[in-house]
């Protein structure tokens, strides 16, 4: 008789040793004494990551400990900021994980460092999914993404995200186990005897004409079409922030990263856009993007209506879902771009329970993301921008 | 570089093993290239010598489905030449006797002939990269390689992702990547 998943997600404020106390007697409860094999937590920085696992490693057993810091959080119920949310996995998998430091020095090496000494085949446990949580402000996360993928073969599915900091732009940080620290990619393998539902979404469309990099030292754009890139972001979207009862020229520093977060960048890649996230400007006026942006790119800053938000969501869900083939969704693990908050403002929370409601009501934890990551079978990029990813378990 | 003869040098298990991680995986490249060891009747250890990494290879090579596509790849390829300082082409009559003592390596199969288009070839990096950088990288290093277009024959267009994996930064990953998709798509 297989042992039944079990999924029990939570969400908790406060100082922070008091939060993480409150998650895992939520978690515990919630799971009625199926021991987790896997707990994930999303803190915000005004919970310090490192702070809330080293309360609650002790606490979860033998469970593995995963987490990142975050732009914001959400369970089933709604999304939070300030806060920390925990999802934790019961049931028949088996799970491992490993950190690898030094990313935006020597991505290759840390890719193999979190890698190592991990099992790559369990068995009775046919199907194999990747978790990946990185640094975004190493500013390469394409890269990580594909270096992870590599190693791991070309038939497993990844997932993942980038981490957050409220939008700060300075200090971004990942953890396994007891362990956490920026400047860090964390890999874990979730080995199932049932496959794992992946679905992936964004609403974005163009709104300016095609622009080109001129100018580019691996993720920092320093020109566009030869001037200086956060010239050319303002001048591309002052009217349509004025629209919104934005004026730009009075845009204080710290709201620069949620401007330029609303504003993506979208390459054209086929039929497709593919979104690339600029994270911050520069005081030369180059633009830092999530992942690397070769000179020559061309592509249109783009933006996303709210019901295109709203609807995209809602569409990954259904999409992870489906991949479950008819079987219902226990739970998932969702990473959703901090844009759509942005954009939805106090509407998000009814996108967070549309995605609940795509997957039969199932209980779900994310967390807003600078970037996210989504490589299945057969797929030629893996890291996204203004994306929902869902992952859902049988 | 020793100056030993290039067959009696050695390269580290783990080099091999990468050879053929992007497309399979380390763990699975790792376990296929034990079995071959164990048919051959060759020790492995931290270090494998010239001759076995070539008769391994080989082994690999005949091999049906996506391990033969990623050995025969491993094996025109220029990172095996550069990682034992030697042609392998030059090596490899002698490699093939001394290498195989009990049983013999069935020949590679022949390449296929099909012909793919540049626009195809673009279109395996532009999903990370975008379409013009795309299209420019690939129309580059086809360009360095002598490799006219519109359309290259299969090998030639694995030289070309082959080359682009060369480069530093993103376009380098990312052809890495393409590359095994690549070899999926297009066995030899």
């Amino acid at each position: 008789m297989p042992m039944p998943t079990r999924i029990a997600t939570a969400i908790a404020r406060g100082a922070p040793a008091a939060a993480a106390s409150k998650l895992k007697e939520e978690l515990f409860a919630k799971l009625e004494g199926a021991p987790p094999v896997l707990v994930v937590v999303f803190a915000s920085t005004e919970q310090p990551l490192a702070e809330i696992v080293r309360t609650l490693a002790p606490a979860v057993g033998s469970a593995l400990l995963l987490g990142a810091s975050t732009a914001g959080e959400f369970t089933e119920k709604g999304d939070a900021k300030g806060s920390v949310c925990a999802f934790a996995l019961a049931g028949d998998y088996k799970v491992f994980a490993g950190i690898g430091r030094s990313l935006k020095q020597a991505p290759a090496q840390a890719v193999r460092q979190a890698l190592e000494g991990l099992p790559r085949s369990v068995p009775g446990y046919d199907h194999r999914t990747g978790i990946l949580l990185l640094d975004p402000l190493a500013g390469n996360g394409e890269e990580v993404t594909l270096l992870t993928a590599s190693q791991l073969g070309v038939d497993q599915p990844l997932v993942g995200g980038a981490a957050g900091d409220d939008l700060q732009m300075k200090c971004t940080v990942v953890s396994c186990g007891g362990e956490a620290a920026s400047d860090a990619v964390v890999i874990a393998q979730i080995f199932s005897k049932e496959r794992l539902g992946l679905g992936v979404c964004h609403g974005h469309t163009p709104l300016s004409p095609p622009l080109h990099v001129t100018r580019a030292r691996g993720n920092v754009v320093e020109q566009i079409n030869g001037r200086p890139a956060w010239d050319v972001w303002l001048e591309q979207t002052r009217s349509r922030a004025s629209e919104r009862g934005v004026d730009l020229s009075k845009m204080t520093a710290e709201e620069e990263g949620g401007y330029l977060l609303r504003y993506e960048a979208g390459l054209a890649a086929g039929k497709e856009l593919k979104i690339r996230a600029p994270l911050s400007r520069n005081q030369d006026g180059a633009i830092s993007f999530a992942c690397g942006m070769p000179e020559g790119t061309e592509f249109r800053i783009t933006e996303s209506a709210p019901e295109s938000q709203i609807a995209s969501a809602r569409e990954a869900a259904r999409r992870a879902r489906a991949q479950l083939g008819g079987r219902p969704a226990s739970g998932a693990l969702v990473f959703d771009c901090i844009c759509r908050n942005l954009i939805l403002g106090a509407g998000f929370s009814s996108a967070v329970r549309g995605m609940s409601e795509e997957l039969g009501g199932a209980p779900l934890a994310g967390f807003e993301t600078y970037g996210e990551i989504a490589l299945d079978a057969g797929d030629l990029s893996g890291f996204h921008n203004t994306t929902s990813v869902v992952l859902a378990f049988p | 570089m020793s100056t030993a003869h290039p067959l009696k040098r050695s390269i580290k298990r783990s080099q091999l093993v990468g050879l053929l991680a992007p497309t399979l995986g380390y763990e699975k490249s790792d376990g296929h290239v034990v079995a071959a060891a164990r048919e051959l009747g060759v020790a492995l250890g931290h270090e494998v010598r010239v001759e076995h990494v070539l008769a391994i290879l080989d082994r690999l090579a005949a091999a049906e489905g996506l391990v033969g596509v990623a050995a025969r790849f491993v094996q025109v390829r220029g990172e095996l030449d550069t990682m034992i300082g030697a042609a392998v082409a030059s090596l490899r009559p002698q490699s093939m006797a001394t290498s195989t003592p009990t049983q013999a390596v069935p020949a590679p199969r022949a390449p296929s002939t099909s012909r793919v288009s540049f626009e195809e070839i673009a279109m395996f990096v532009a999903p990370a990269l975008g379409d013009v950088v795309a299209r420019g990288a690939v129309g580059k290093h086809a360009a360095a390689l002598d490799v006219r277009g519109p359309e290259a024959s299969r090998a030639d267009a694995a030289r070309i992702l082959d080359a682009m994996s060369q480069v530093e930064g993103m376009i380098g990953v990312v052809a890495s990547f393409a590359k095994a998709r690549f070899l999926l798509k297009y066995p030899a």
